[in-house]
Parts: structure tokens; C-alpha cells; sequence
């Protein structure tokens, strides 16, 4: 009975940690849609109200973790002995889920927002966006493709780690 | 309004990284007081402009291009491009009235100043705010309990700007004369130097500010909708706000200008203020001598 308990137990640790590892690439592709949906926000603020950077942040946080990295960016501008803008937006990227490409996109953003004319801005954050959306949509077959295979294989090893074990 | 010059000095000082800041904060209340300026030229220490004499910081790093871009970022509350224009025109206005002028590589396009790269120097200049400044000229500029058109003059740093704020406070508020409606075109931000929709200076209760607006535009809506009985602005210098001046005198308002230069004999040698005097806008001349650290106003009669 314990050695049965047990194995299901393994059974359903193997059929979790397949969840997880589906759930990050699930969770990569809302962050990607967040920047997505915050660049294109960014991008209208900047062309039509010239909005200014703290306010800009401001509007983008929220209870997302899209919207956290922005209120994050937005407290650290607060203080007088910050850094540059683009070191608290590189810095804030860390720990967030993104592919080494994504993140690297993103950080060219850091690196234009408040740095030029808006339409220079504009025009960056728009090829940000654009290279975004493409790396979501690859994001998108991959969390499709490999979610399926991850909650297939950790099933499958826990089923076998029960057959075995019992 | 309060804020004691050691405090503005302060103030202006704090836009600065905390390594070259850290030595300005240390400097004697007394010398924080008196500094005008406050300098930064990459590859050399901070230096100060006290009474029109610039000393450096002792013991303070050299300034980097870096720090110089970090200021800026501070500045421009990282919004290059809330304030381009401001930095086309050669300088920013910053919390608490303060200014700050830039120098660098200018990068032009189709003739025209688009942006400064690769900053060299930045020049901060703390905003003071000289209350009664005013008092000893005023009783000569009124007639009748009228302001008459008063145009004052001095080179630059002079406190062309300083005496004309005041003035503009002194007659909002009355005491030497009614209270008047003063409208001021501040193209540069520098009289009230609004930031976010608040003067940081005491211009009195009965003005109405119109920033950043090209003066000679901003003259003529002031005129139209504000009802003014004075019209107040700095730094006169382009044709276009001398035929708004003359549209608005010819309203019969008081106006309240200034200019560069060293006196009356020297603006006439000048084209533009050569038609100003002789068309007969102002009435008063005020020209500002600087006497070891001091200021003396001599007043013409035009």
C-alpha cells in the first residue's frame, strides 16, 4: 500500500514537473503579447502626446508581469542616485522568462526610449515590436509543439515509474 | 518661494551623479549662497561661478561625457524628447527655476540645430529669485499709477531676467501702484520656469503665464485673450516680437522687456532696437551696472 502511494506520488510529480516546463513556455507567450501590446502603447504615447518617459511607465504598470517590470523601471527613475533609464530597463528584464533573443530585443528598446526625438523612438520601438511578434508567433508553435510533448512525457514517466515501482 | 539661496544652490546641485556632487554639498553655507553657476566641462572638476569669478571644487573627480549625459537624462526626466526644443534653443529649464545650458557637437539638418551630441559642458545656473530687487526702481516707471512701457537692458548674466520677474511681482501684487493684470510670454521658461504646470517663482496674484510659446505668437494671444494691462517679456531679439510689442502698445498696454546690451548708445547701433527706440515703445530705459558684486539700476527717460 505505501510503495503504492509512493508511486503515485512520483507519478504525480513526473506529471507536474511536465506541466511546469509546458507552463513556462505558456507563460513566455502572455509576457511576449504584454510587450507586444505595451511597445504599441508606447509607441501611440510617444507619437501623439509626446508623453514623457516616467508618466509613459507609469500607464504601463500594472498587475501583469509585463506591467510589473514597468513599475519597477518607473520607482527606480524616482530615485535621484539611479543609473541610466537603459540600465534599469536591462537590469528589470532579469528573471523574466524570455528567450536570449527576446530579451536582447527588448533591451534595444531600453536603449532608445527617451534618448531621441519621438519619431526616432517611435521608429525603433515599431522595429522592436515587429521582431516581438515574430519571436511570440515562434513562441507560440513551440509552446503548441513542446507543451503537448512536456505533459505527455512527464505522464509517461510517472506511468512507468508506477508500473515499476508496483 | 522659501527656499533660501544655500537651499537652491542645493537644489540645482542634487540633478548632479553623487560623486561630484558630494563636494559641492560640503562646500561653506556661505559660499553656496553666492555661487550663480555651477560648471561642468568633461576632463575637468566641477568649478563654480561666484560674484562673475568661476573656482573650482578642490579634491573633486574629472567629469566624463557619461556623467554629463547622466545629468541630462536627470534633467529631461529621461524624455529627450519632451524638452528638444528646449535643447535646441541651447538650454532647459529644471525643477525649482533653475536652467541649464548644454554644449557639443550640434548635429544640424537642413540648416537647422537638430540635436547635441557628444556633450562637452553643461552649465547650471541657480535660479535666484531676488525679492524687492524691484522696489528702488518701480516709483520711476509709474506715471499716474500707469506702468510706462520700461525696457531693461544689460549683458548677459547681468540680471536683466531677476529685475524684470521682480518687477512683474510687484506690480501683480500692487502696492506702488493698483494691483495690475500682468500676462507674460515666457518663451523660455526662464521668468515663471513652469515645470509641470507650476511657476517655481513668485510672479504675483494677478499674472497669467504663458510658457514655451514663441514670444511674438505668444504676444499677440496674450493680447487677444488674456485682457492684460502689462505684457512682460525676456530677451527681445527677432522682428516678429518687435511688431507684436508695437501691435500690443498700440492697444495701450504697458510692456515690460529686455535686451543684451550695455546701454542706450549701444542698442541704437543695433538695426532692431535702433526702430524700438525710435518708434517711441518704451519710455523708460533701465540699464544694470555691476559694481563689485553689486547691482546698480540707472533709469533713463526715453
Amino acid at each position: 500500500m505505501t510503495g503504492l502511494a509512493g508511486a503515485l506520488l512520483l507519478a504525480g510529480a513526473c506529471l507536474c514537473m511536465g506541466g511546469a516546463a509546458a507552463g513556462r513556455l505558456r507563460a513566455r507567450v502572455r509576457l511576449l503579447r504584454q510587450f507586444e501590446g505595451a511597445l504599441e502603447l508606447m509607441e501611440r504615447e510617444l507619437s501623439y502626446a509626446g508623453t514623457e518617459v516616467p508618466e509613459l511607465l507609469e500607464k504601463l504598470s500594472g498587475p501583469t508581469e509585463a506591467g510589473a517590470f514597468f513599475r519597477r523601471c518607473a520607482g527606480g527613475l524616482a530615485d535621484p542616485d539611479r543609473p541610466p533609464l537603459s540600465r534599469l530597463w536591462r537590469d528589470g528584464l532579469e528573471g523574466l522568462p524570455l528567450g536570449e533573443g527576446e530579451r536582447a530585443l527588448l533591451e534595444e528598446a531600453g536603449q532608445v526610449l527617451g534618448r531621441y526625438d519621438s519619431a526616432g523612438q517611435c521608429a525603433a520601438l515599431g522595429r522592436v515590436r515587429e521582431e516581438l511578434a515574430a519571436a511570440r508567433r515562434s513562441a507560440e508553435e513551440e509552446r503548441d509543439r513542446m507543451g503537448r510533448v512536456y505533459w505527455t512525457v512527464g505522464g509517461a514517466t510517472g506511468l512507468l515509474l508506477v508500473i515499476l515501482l508496483t | 518661494m522659501s527656499v533660501s539661496w544655500e537651499g537652491r544652490f542645493e537644489q540645482a546641485a542634487s540633478l548632479l551623479p553623487r560623486h561630484l556632487r558630494q563636494g559641492l554639498f560640503s562646500l561653506p553655507p556661505e559660499q553656496k549662497a553666492r555661487t550663480e553657476e555651477i560648471r561642468l566641462r568633461t576632463g575637468r572638476p566641477v568649478s563654480l561661478n561666484i560674484d562673475g569669478r568661476e573656482t573650482g571644487v578642490p579634491g573633486g573627480p574629472a567629469v566624463t561625457e557619461g556623467d554629463l549625459r547622466l545629468v541630462l537624462e536627470l534633467a529631461s526626466q529621461s524624455s529627450v524628447h519632451a524638452v528638444l526644443d528646449r535643447i535646441r534653443s541651447g538650454f532647459l529649464t529644471l525643477p525649482g527655476g533653475h536652467r541649464m545650458g548644454l554644449c557639443g557637437t550640434v548635429a544640424v539638418r537642413d540648416g537647422a540645430v537638430e540635436s547635441v551630441r557628444h556633450l562637452t559642458s553643461l552649465n547650471i545656473r541657480v535660479a535666484k529669485e531676488v525679492r524687492g530687487a524691484a522696489e528702488p526702481v518701480l516709483p520711476r516707471l509709474l506715471e499716474g499709477g500707469t506702468l510706462l512701457s520700461t525696457l531693461i537692458v544689460s549683458p548677459p548674466g547681468g540680471g536683466k531676467t531677476t529685475l524684470l520677474r521682480d518687477l512683474i511681482r510687484l506690480l501683480s501684487q500692487g502696492g506702488a501702484a493698483e494691483p495690475m493684470r500682468v500676462s507674460v510670454a515666457d518663451e523660455r521658461g526662464e521668468l515663471a520656469a513652469v515645470y509641470r504646470g507650476m511657476p517655481q517663482m513668485d510672479l504675483g496674484p494677478h499674472t497669467d503665464v504663458l510658457d514655451g510659446c514663441p514670444k511674438a505668437e505668444g504676444l499677440t494671444m496674450l493680447l487677444r485673450g488674456m485682457g492684460p494691462q502689462v505684457l512682460a517679456v525676456d530677451e527681445v531679439t527677432a522682428r516678429g516680437d518687435l511688431r507684436a510689442l508695437m501691435d500690443a502698445a498700440g492697444c495701450g498696454v504697458s510692456l515690460l522687456a529686455t535686451a543684451h546690451g550695455a546701454g542706450a548708445e549701444q542698442l541704437r547701433q543695433r538695426p532692431l532696437y535702433r526702430l524700438m527706440l525710435r518708434e517711441g515703445l518704451f519710455r523708460r530705459l533701465v540699464v544694470i551696472h555691476r559694481e563689485g558684486g553689486q547691482r546698480r539700476y540707472e533709469v533713463e527717460v526715453l
